[in-house]
């Protein structure tokens, strides 16, 4: 992946400011984003970086630049910033204090998650943050922000908990990455980074805003059957009665050796339910002939083969629906499908969908996993549209 | 060719692929669908969730506009009840004021004529206790009060008589507005019905020193006259009332199917933020204000109403200080056909061939503001009017032109004589009798009949002037005959 340096086209807003760096120097690229995102009265920062940062070093360097205000964000596989798609470095984006407000909790150990407990927590900071604007949050005012451990593989029961208690307040997230090396992910609180955590954010916002989720996947006819499975591990040992790996590479007519990682990213798993589609991501092949998957997978589950279309028109007719909804956006908090990734880059995308990205003031990072609402999904682009303009101005 | 045994071998490993599958299926539709802890069922779970909150939202949202637009709609209707309202506190208002205005400019004619009641009760109970000698004595004392006195009369008539259009606009427009007033359209000829006015707004534009000029025309209409004549009285009314100085004009143009009957004036003129306030009842321009000339204010509103009633486009054009134009549009009869048509034949006739034509009328009148307006209206008509405000300078006139008029008109009361002895004077000058009429405020019968037998035709003050024209033709005819 390659930093490309762009003109930042929209004039920046007073309430809400981007920045970018690709210095490798941790207290360096902390220094030249801070500058750029500076603002008398910062209400909340986020940052997505590089996991190949010294992270003891970057904790508290973000926390010294904004010792006064909540500070998140967590590792990725990729940072989205006014620099376009960087496969390392630093991205973030600050918004006033006067359009924003915030509250966040850390959620430990989601591997082995406590519902109650998570409850517990998505309360408190919610009581904590209506206490402190003095009034209460709903659908229209306010909104969520979940960045988990992408390596927990337990995003299900993390949003299913946090969302029951949020009874109708838009959320959306994604899992924390690695650069695809699978081994650790950080989410960033209080000053410093928790390993097999999630971070919620509930914020008080007068900016219009818009949730949304979108993908470039269509489903096919060919169906199989999950006759093998590790729930636990979101693994799928056969389909069809078969090794898993096998009978996928069998359906798509190519033998196993085949299955590169760009041909499982452009041929997702898909179910369907009602009228929708979702998509069930293959992460890895195993030895053993088994496929390990982005999300729940269970036995007895119909999947069908899907086929990425046009990821660029999908992505562009999305964000200009959402456009129409907040007016131009002064941020869109995004969260992309590290596998989307892969698929850009063996087409050569990424660098007409990073213009679009800038035109719509992208900020965010190449995740493990996306969430929206209660649902965990995979290989989507997922975000918050944030209009210029508050609504009672 | 496979070999078979592989073949059998295929098949069976298919099928127990399928029993495989089979039995997950099975098991899966035994262990129902959506739910369960684990984490599939919790992401169908959440689908499901996501599906009704998405059909809820919309539902939500879809109450929403519709309340929105209840909302929006509701406050359109209680917008324009505050509007009515907020217009009939105004015309209520209105009303208020006029009523207070109305009772004091009623009050003030009648006070008015009571005190000269009084004092012409007081003067004849005096006059009757002087002795004769004093009388003698007193005598151009007695001729100066009788004077005053015949005055005072005068006074109090023209107050009643103010009161009377007072009350008549009253009852007008409370009729108009109970919505009794009836309609007769028919077909007619507009040309009497404006020289009628021409001739009466003539004399009284004439008494404000102002110049009138009304233009002729042959057009038949189709309306209401009664109620036209009303609302054209108004206008002119208007007009007089606020022109100061220089012209009033009543004219008449086409406009495609229809005729434009216009009144000019040289008058105040109306701001054009005032052009449709005017037409309210109970509005008047700002105005030096006496009660025989101010009017109620209703002039305009009776206009418009009735105007509305017979469908006729009432127009307004005014600069300030330039002066106004206000038009009624009325449709012209479709087909001129019958009476309307013979009627507007036999007036143009009667115009242009004119039987007064160039006919030599002497007038005799003592209030020079009468005389000159009762000429000028015989003028119009094409008679070489002749006027003097006595029977003798009347003669040394004539007789300086070597002239013997063709019909003679006179006052009854005139200075020093009656219009009879005058008369008889100009009678015995030429030597013969003269078609002649007098005009007089209020003939007695005696008077009526004594000047009957003598031949003599008597009008009644006010003058008619299609009447008065009437009987002017007849006198010409019968001087000739």
């Amino acid at each position: 992946m390659t930093a490309t340096i762009r003109h930042i086209t929209a004039p920046p807003t007073h309430w809400v400011r981007r920045g970018g760096s690709t210095q490798a120097d941790p207290l360096k690229a902390v220094t030249e984003v801070a500058a750029q995102i500076a603002m008398p009265d910062p209400g909340l920062v986020i940052f997505f970086c590089a996991a190949d940062y010294d992270l003891t070093t970057l904790a508290p360097a973000i926390w010294r630049h904004f010792p006064r205000c909540p500070v998140v964000g967590c590792t990725t596989a990729g940072v989205i910033s006014p620099r376009g798609y960087q496969s390392q470095g630093l991205g973030a984006v600050a918004f006033s204090a006067a359009v924003l407000q915030a509250e966040t909790a850390l959620i430990e150990d989601v591997g082995a998650l406590r519902v109650t407990e998570c409850r517990q927590r998505t309360q408190e900071v919610r009581t904590r943050l209506e206490s402190r604007t003095g009034r209460t949050l709903d659908s229209g005012t306010g909104f969520a922000f979940l960045l988990c451990d992408g390596l927990c593989l337990n995003e299900e029961r993390v949003v299913s908990a946090i969302s029951a208690t949020l009874s109708g307040i838009p959320l959306v997230g994604g899992s924390a990455g690695d650069d695809l090396q699978f081994q650790t992910s950080g989410v960033y609180h209080g000053g410093r980074f928790y390993d097999a955590a999630a971070l919620l954010l509930l914020a008080d916002c007068r900016l219009p805003f818009r949730a949304f989720s979108t993908h470039n996947v269509n489903a096919t006819d060919q169906r199989m059957v999950v006759t093998q499975a590790e729930p636990a591990r979101r693994l799928v040992r056969h389909l069809n009665g078969a090794p898993a790996a096998a009978e996928y590479a069998r359906l798509l007519g190519l033998s196993v050796e085949d299955l590169t990682p760009e041909v499982l990213a452009e041929h997702p798993p898909v179910v369907k339910m009602g009228d929708d589609f979702y998509v069930r991501s293959i992460i890895e092949m195993m030895p053993d002939g088994g496929l390990t998957f982005g999300c729940a997978v269970d036995t007895g589950i119909v999947l069908r083969i899907g086929r990425t279309g046009d990821l660029v028109s999908n992505l562009d007719t999305t964000l200009r629906e959402v456009r129409r909804e907040v007016g131009t956006p002064a941020v869109v908090l995004a969260c992309d499908c590290t596998l989307r990734q892969v698929e850009m880059e063996r087409h050569g995308l990424t660098g007409s969908v990073a213009d679009t990205l800038e035109t719509f003031q992208a900020v965010g990072f190449s995740s493990y996993g996306e969430q929206i609402n209660s649902m965990h999904l995979n290989q989507t682009f997922t975000g918050i549209a944030f209009g210029a303009k508050p609504r009672d101005a | 060719m496979r070999d078979p045994a592989q073949r059998i071998a295929d098949l069976e490993e298919e099928n127990r692929r399928l029993r495989v599958t089979n039995g997950v299926l099975m098991d899966q539709a035994e262990s129902g669908l959506a739910g369960g802890e684990s984490s599939y069922g919790l992401f169908q779970t959440a689908v499901i969730l996501e599906d009704t909150v998405r059909a809820r939202t919309e539902e939500l949202s879809e109450a929403n506009r519709r309340l929105h637009m209840e909302i929006s709609r509701r406050r359109e209707v209680e917008n324009a009840l505050l509007e009515a309202k907020t217009a009939a506190e105004l015309a209520n208002e209105n009303k208020t004021k006029f009523l207070t205005a109305v009772s004091h400019d009623l009050q003030q004619p009648l006070t008015a004529a009571r005190l000269m009641l009084q004092t012409l009760a007081e003067r004849l109970g005096e006059a009757s206790h002087v002795d004769m000698v004093d009388r003698i004595q007193q005598n151009v004392d007695m001729v100066d009060r009788i004077q005053q006195n015949v005055d005072m009369v005068d006074r109090t008539n023209q107050t009643l008589l103010t009161m009377e259009s007072l009350l008549r606009s009253l009852i007008d427009i409370s009729r108009l507005e109970a919505g009794i007033t009836e309609t007769r359209v028919r077909d007619f000829a507009v040309a009497p019905l404006l020289d009628q006015l021409a001739a009466e707004y003539g004399l009284t534009a004439q008494s404000r020193r102002l110049e009138f000029r009304a233009v002729g025309s042959r057009a038949l209409v189709r309306t209401d006259p009664v109620l036209l004549e009303r609302v054209l009285r108004n206008l002119l009314t208007n007009a007089v009332r606020y022109t100061p100085r220089g012209r009033v004009l009543l004219g008449l143009r086409r406009a495609g199917g229809a005729v434009r009957i216009e009144v000019w004036d040289t008058g105040v003129g109306i701001p054009s933020d005032g052009l449709t306030e005017i037409f309210r009842e109970f509005r008047q321009l700002p105005q030096r204000a006496t009660v025989s000339e101010k009017g109620l204010g209703l002039g305009l509103a009776i206009v418009e109403r009735i105007c509305g009633l017979l469908d006729l486009p009432v127009t307004v054009k005014s600069v300030v200080g330039r002066g106004s134009m206000f038009g009624v549009t009325v449709p012209r009869a479709p087909a001129a056909t019958g009476q309307a048509r013979v009627a507007a034949r036999r007036h143009a006739e009667g115009a242009a061939t004119g039987l007064l034509k160039g006919r030599k009328v002497a007038i005799i009148e003592n209030d020079p503001t009468v005389l000159s307006a009762m000429a000028t209206l015989l003028e119009t008509w094409g008679v070489d009017a002749i006027g003097e405000r006595s029977a003798t300078r009347l003669l040394i006139r004539l007789r300086r032109r070597g002239t013997t008029p063709d019909a003679v008109i006179s006052d009854y009361h005139l200075d020093g004589e009656t219009g009879e002895q005058a008369l008889a004077r100009i009678e015995d000058f030429f030597g013969r009798s003269l078609p002649a009429l007098i005009v007089t405020g209020a003939a007695s019968e005696e008077l009526a009949a004594r000047l009957q037998t003598q031949g003599r035709r008597i009008l009644t003050k006010p003058i008619n002037p299609a009447r008065l024209r009437a009987v002017l033709q007849r006198l010409v005819v019968q001087s000739r005959g």
